[in-house]
């Protein structure tokens, strides 16, 4: 440390000097050790030397101490604005995030249990609501997530509209079991029947077509023997 | 001569009990913030709030950058008093040592601003210009307001200022805030040795730059 710079070019005596000289000054020293300190100051001129400016020094220092700073009027209040936004109106009110974390604050899983099911519901339901009003919220109306949300909807409403389900005409009544259930037999009847009208139609075609290739094999053979 | 030699400090058991009843107070107080007393962090501002900005004032020498510095020290005490804890230490330790760090940042923050002050000084080539101790104690002044106590004040101020960081705080815990050697060597991180060495220095230092002004006194 600078502090010790130069101890050893000076006796032991002087380093053990140093270290009791600010006692010294403040009158801490025992007894024995004020006497012993006396004593080694008394033959040591570099010692005195020190000793005589740092009582300097401290004398100067008790003199200045009298008077303290006074700190301006307006300190206080301003202190007290900035920390909890109090007194002095033309201060700068301290922003929210910059509120310390042992401000008094609700915490609804601390606070929820203790009113109930009512209450836990009632909570979850203003953190939904918040939820959507602000972060949520904003992200689900940027444009690609908008977009990427019509292009679901429309491919679900095509896919309802093939099965015979018209978004248009849904009602709450629609989903009731038995209105679902009927829904899902519409659908299978439905696709049933168009199976067997495919069915037909195949058979009809596949029919004519036996025909048609008959005929044209009995055409072949007269027309070779004639 | 110098000026009147402070007297000797003994430490009183009477003192002792009256800081020990005030830190219990200020750590209450401290408490009942943290439980959102909004009157108790008043009370804690009020009574402290003299005393931080003294310290900052008398190391900085400025009444601006005091008053900056105590704001900023309030603020930073009012987010992190959940961090002080009554069993490592007192309450003015905690405070002091919180200023403290923040005058250390001030003081490295301003160093370089400093250093290119001082080298378009050496630019202007004054040579023969007065030195430090000379420029306090201006002759042109006359008798009468170097002995008035506020002129004299605002001199010893001004010396202070110029001693070393290192040396200059642990002057105004000692000499100024009449803090011990132990609560001294808490607030600056370093051993009780060095801080007594730091103080004696201090002091050593501040009669040197005070030299001249002394004869003018006496």
């Amino acid at each position: 440390m600078s502090q010790f710079e130069g101890f050893e070019e000076r006796p032991a005596a002087c380093a053990v000097c140093e270290t009791m000289l600010p006692e010294a000054v403040d009158g801490l020293l025992s007894e024995g050790e004020q006497s012993a300190f006396d004593k080694h100051v008394a033959g040591c001129r570099e010692c005195a030397r020190e000793l005589a400016e740092a009582k300097r020094g401290a004398a100067w220092l008790s003199m200045l101490k009298s008077q303290s700073p006074e700190p301006p009027a307006g300190l206080l209040a301003r202190i007290l604005a900035e920390t909890t936004g109090g007194i002095q109106p033309d201060a700068v009110a301290a922003p929210a995030a910059s509120l310390p974390a042992w401000q008094p604050q609700p915490h609804p899983f601390v606070t929820a249990p203790q009113r109930g099911f009512a209450g836990q519901w009632a909570a979850l339901r203003k953190q939904c609501s918040d939820l959507l009003l602000t972060e949520s919220a904003r992200i689900i109306f940027q444009p690609r997530f908008a977009m990427t949300a019509a292009m679901a909807f429309f491919s679900i409403a095509l896919t309802l509209n093939l099965t015979g389900v018209r978004l248009r005409d849904l009602r709450a009544s629609n989903f009731t079991p038995s209105a679902l259930r009927r829904t899902a037999a519409n659908v299978d009847a439905s696709a049933t029947r168009m199976f067997q009208n495919n069915r037909a139609v195949y058979q009809v075609e596949s029919r004519l077509s036996e025909l048609h290739n008959d005929d044209a094999s009995n055409d072949a053979p007269s027309s070779g023997h004639r | 001569m110098p000026p009147e030699v402070p007297q000797t400090r003994p430490q009183l058991q009477g003192d002792r009990t009256a800081a020990t009843a005030e830190q219990k107070t200020l750590a209450d107080l401290a408490a009942r913030c943290l439980a959102g007393d909004a009157q108790a962090w008043e009370h804690l501002a009020r009574t402290q709030h003299r005393r931080i900005y003294g310290i900052c004032y008398r190391f900085t020498g400025s009444q601006s950058d005091a008053e900056d510095l105590a704001q900023e020290a309030f603020l930073k005490m009012y987010r992190n008093l959940a961090s002080f804890d009554p069993e490592k230490g007192n309450f003015t330790t905690w405070l002091t040592t919180l200023t403290r760090n923040l005058l250390v940042d001030h003081y490295r923050r301003s160093r370089l601003e400093r250093a290119s002050d001082s080298l378009d000084e050496g630019y202007d080539g004054d040579d023969d210009g007065p030195t430090r101790a000379e420029r306090l104690t201006d002759d042109s002044k006359t008798q009468e307001q170097h002995v008035s106590g506020l002129e004299l004040r605002a001199q010893i101020q001004e010396a202070l200022k110029q001693v070393s960081p290192d040396l200059r705080e642990a002057v105004i815990l000692r000499d100024l805030e009449d803090m011990d050697y132990k609560e001294i060597a808490e607030i600056l991180g370093v051993p009780q040795g060095t801080v007594k060495s730091r103080i004696s220095r201090g002091r050593g230092e501040l009669a040197r730059l005070l030299k001249r002004l002394e004869g003018q006194v006496m």
